[in-house]
């Protein structure tokens, strides 16, 4: 595996076994990096375990065994909230907002759990402006989530993910359930606003074409992620 | 703040989510509803605790110091039987406290000792120890916490009382001869401390019937009455004229009003305009009228006639009613009130100075009969005192000293022989004036002779609820001194019969008194000489005390069951949520909020729930406590009867609120909420966002 100086962050030798309703090693030792402002994609037939990977790379999840890196540095056993919260940007196929809070307050939740101020004059209110203005939402920070259309909920989440300024974004099949007009959109708008502020991309996706505009690209099979 | 924001969204009812909020109010109200039953309940049985500790504590102090028999052992005690200068007798605390003498043997002038007498106890400076003055510097160094102190040495005695009930006989009631009944009670006879001290507040007013009382015993032949032990005094009573004995009554009283014995008769001439009265005829000829109070009575009786008493050209006549007042007929028999009726009256001193008997003392009477006011003049024998305002309170000594126990600025004063009974002679018919005497025993190598003291009753008290309560006189220490200083008790046990009451406004503090007592008593070497007992070890009190305890304790412990009950309500509610809110706790956990942040939304939603429910509760129970009386005026007219047994509850149930019963909700309550939101925020924990997100 290639480490060099720029790697942000890295994952060696994942494994990850599923023993319910049956045994099985749906990851068998898979390593990857991602630099920084790079982006990477995970492709795979369904099944494969790509958002499994995901899941661990995003520490939601817990590796039987193998290690994840965050500037060259392991990552601790537990109490990963914090590097989730500062670190890392997720984004869901299905957008996973909070359907009753507005699209300013799904914004601005990541940044009240990490104890930061969310008045009106504070850093990270202007951020989320800023993010919603480059997605084109700006006319809807006070509707709530629920009432925004597909593309719109998308373009939410990626904002979302780029709240508190973290280094990794995180995205599980982002465009699934988009038309291509939408889809198209959305994967232009992160793959740019990715390159813009520097941040590093790992995305999941059936979508070739968009697999194939990220920088690199892994296909995961039968448990074995290969680089392209 | 993240977890407060997120719990004010989870509270605070929204539309469309109205079966949450409906279950969260319901949480609410159950346990507003516990508490408020709770706090109510504890409030209302500390009340009556209290209450009776109160009574309990009423004629025994809540501490008490007794001698050992250690005590009668010492050479303080024995030495006064053997030394000139205390008269070769045995002294009590009192006369201990108020001898400057603390050893009163002389070797030069009294016999050597036995060898029986033991060495004196002597202090730290050397000097023999005055242990009953050595109680009162204890009694006087007690912390100031403990206020309203007051201790007095009492003295108790075994006696057989015979008082002589005087009553008007019944078949000649107007007669100055009474019937005459001995009643006889054996007692215990206890000092009462004259000067100002708690035992006064037990002690009752005199009554209109104690008053009625003496002012009979005045007027009745006192010879007839005289029993042979008072005969002396009797006849000293007898030598004075009715004034003289009624005044003492009079000059302390002021009469409201009186009221006529049944059957009076209204003399025909104050009747000037027509009232309704009732005929009684037999064999056609009229017997007697009567005169209802009111005009539209009914007939009671189918033998009486009704109609009208008027005066036609001077004469009154009686006419039937529907009758013409050709069938009238003249009035010439007697006219009397068919009940008692309450009026006004004025005595006629000029009869009062010269009468020899009731019937001499004249009272002019305005007594009002269906809507008119008759004036007459009426001679006493023939009325009663139907309300009074009785003095028993004085700044100053009044001039002539009423017969009852009465206070002068808070000092109280007894006639000579006076004494306090129970207030359950009253059931056993004994009022204020009844007089008899002490019976006791003087023990001689060859016989047992009958001593007599003799006795006047000045007035009652209340003994509050101690079984033997109904037995103990009270009486100044003279009267008690008279029967110890012949009687060789076998009665009354001698390490109760003399010792020291100590009393204080906070009944519970008994302990600490105690404690401090016990060791100060050790420190001055005085305590194997004295027994502190609090009245929580009454023998008397035990039972019921613990019986207050363990109810307490068990309805302590059905409280938190039923608040354990309440509070699982809670738990359901938080569950629900929990469930309702899964994506949104996975969002929050990718979204980096750690598993603590998310337990304390549910933990505190508990706590809130309940802190909540607590205020709503105790809220509630402040105010029915404030308006028990209507709420049990209610409660009693639904009934149709008393709902509250006075006898146990006191006349009204206690509404004080309870603090410590308040302490224990707000503690108790709340922390069970947490554990109950404990559960709920366990289970949030265990969400993996994962799957949760994914699923989603």
């Amino acid at each position: 595996m290639k480490e060099e100086s720029s790697v942000i962050f890295a994952a060696r030798d994942i494994v990850k076994t599923f023993s319910y309703p049956e045994k099985v090693e749906l990851l068998k030792g898979v390593s990857l990096y991602v630099s920084r402002g790079e982006s990477v994609s995970i492709t795979g037939p369904s099944g494969s375990g790509k958002s499994t990977i995901l899941s661990i790379l995003g520490t939601l999840d817990k590796a039987d065994s193998g290690k994840l890196f965050l500037f060259g540095k392991s990552l601790p056993k537990r109490n990963f909230s914090k590097i989730r919260n500062k670190n890392i940007g997720f984004i869901y196929q299905n957008h996973n907002l909070l359907d009753e809070y507005t699209v300013m307050e799904n914004l601005l939740i990541k940044a009240q759990i990490g104890r930061r101020s969310i008045s009106k004059n504070s850093e990270a209110y202007t951020l989320a402006l800023s993010l919603l203005e480059g997605m084109n939402l700006l006319h809807r920070k006070d509707f709530t989530t629920k009432l925004l259309s597909g593309g719109e909920k998308a373009r939410v989440s990626i904002a979302r993910a780029f709240m508190n300024d973290p280094e990794i974004i995180l995205a599980d099949e982002p465009t699934g359930n988009l038309d291509e007009e939408a889809a198209a959109l959305v994967q232009d708008l992160l793959l740019e606003t990715c390159k813009e502020l520097n941040k590093s991309l790992i995305v999941v996706t059936h979508n070739l074409p968009f697999a194939r505009q990220c920088d690199r690209g892994y296909s995961i099979l039968d448990g074995n992620l290969t680089e392209n | 703040m993240f977890e407060l924001s997120i719990l004010r969204r989870y509270l605070l009812p929204k539309r469309k989510r109205m079966s949450l909020a409906l279950i969260a109010l319901m949480s609410v109200f159950v346990i507003s509803l516990v508490v408020w039953l709770l706090i109510l309940f504890l409030s209302i049985t500390e009340g009556i605790e209290k209450n009776w500790l109160g009574r309990l504590t009423s004629l025994n102090a809540p501490v008490r110091i007794t001698p050992t028999e250690e005590y009668y052992r010492s050479y303080y005690h024995l030495i006064d039987e053997h030394s000139y200068a205390a008269g070769y007798e045995k002294k009590t605390f009192h006369e201990k406290l108020t001898s400057k003498i603390t050893d009163p043997y002389d070797e030069n002038i009294d016999s050597e000792l036995p060898l029986y007498i033991p060495k004196p106890v002597k202090g730290p400076k050397g000097g023999i120890l005055d242990l009953a003055k050595e109680v009162k510097y204890s009694l006087a160094s007690i912390p100031q916490d403990v206020t309203k102190i007051q201790s007095h040495d009492y003295q108790m005695a075994g006696a057989l009382l015979r008082l002589t009930l005087a009553r008007p006989s019944v078949d000649r009631p107007h007669s100055i001869v009474p019937s005459l009944n001995v009643l006889t009670q054996a007692a215990y006879v206890n000092s009462i401390p004259l000067n100002k001290g708690p035992l006064h507040s037990l002690i009752t007013k005199p009554s209109t019937a104690d008053i009625n009382h003496l002012i009979y015993l005045a007027n009745i032949d006192r010879n007839e009455t005289a029993t042979d032990i008072a005969v002396d005094n009797k006849e000293k009573l007898a030598n004075k004229t009715l004034a003289e004995r009624l005044l003492p009554i009079l000059n302390n009283l002021s009469i409201k009003a009186f009221e006529t014995k049944s059957r009076f008769s209204l003399p025909a001439e104050v009747i000037t305009d027509p009232i309704v009265a009732f005929a009684k005829k037999r064999r056609g000829e009229i017997f007697y009228f009567m005169i209802p109070e009111k005009v539209d009575e009914k007939l009671a009786d189918d033998s009486l006639t009704k109609g009208v008493l008027k005066r036609i050209n001077g004469n009154l006549i009686f006419l039937e009613n529907g009758g013409s007042e050709e069938l009238s007929v003249d009035v010439t028999a007697p006219i009397l009130l068919r009940e008692k009726v309450p009026f006004t009256g004025q005595i006629d001193h000029l009869s009062l100075l010269d009468s020899v008997l009731l019937t001499d003392i004249l009272i002019s009477v305005k007594i009002p009969l269906q809507g008119q006011i008759f004036e007459t003049v009426v001679p006493w024998h023939e009325l009663t005192i139907a309300d009074t305002h009785i003095e028993n309170e004085f700044s100053r000594p009044p001039e002539t000293a009423p017969p009852w126990a009465y206070f002068v600025d808070g000092t109280l004063v007894l006639k000579e022989g006076g004494v306090l009974l129970p207030i359950n002679f009253k059931e056993q018919g004994c009022l204020i004036g009844d007089d008899g005497y002490f019976s006791f025993g003087k023990t001689s190598p060859l016989m047992v002779s009958e001593q007599r003291q003799k006795v006047y009753t000045s007035g009652f008290y209340d003994p509050g609820v101690i079984s033997t309560g109904a037995r103990y006189i009270l009486t100044s220490r003279e009267v008690v001194n008279s029967i110890t200083s012949k009687e060789e008790s076998l009665v009354i046990d001698p390490l109760v019969a003399n010792g020291f009451q100590v009393w204080f406004d906070d009944t519970l503090k008994a302990s600490e008194v105690t404690a401090y007592l016990r060791e100060d008593f050790k420190e001055k070497g005085i305590d194997t000489f004295f027994a502190v007992t609090p009245f929580y070890e009454y023998d008397f009190a035990k039972d019921l005390i613990g019986q207050f305890q363990s109810d307490r304790d068990l309805f302590m412990l059905i409280g938190v069951i039923i608040l354990l009950v309440a509070v699982c309500n809670i738990i359901t509610l938080l569950l629900l949520l929990v469930h309702d809110k899964k994506t949104e706790i996975g969002i929050f956990l990718s979204l980096g909020a750690s598993k603590t942040k998310i337990s304390t939304i549910f933990a505190l939603a508990g706590i809130i729930l309940g802190g909540l429910s607590t205020l709503i509760g105790s809220a509630l129970a402040y105010f029915t406590l404030r308006n028990i009386d209507g709420l049990i005026g209610i409660l009693n007219m639904l009934e149709g009867k008393d709902v509250f047994n006075a006898a146990f509850y006191g006349s009204k149930l206690p509404s004080e609120f309870s603090m410590a019963a308040f302490m224990f909700i707000v503690i108790a309550a709340p922390l069970l909420s947490l554990g109950a939101g404990l559960i709920p925020a366990i289970k949030a924990c265990k969400l993996r966002p994962s799957q949760i997100l994914r699923s989603e």
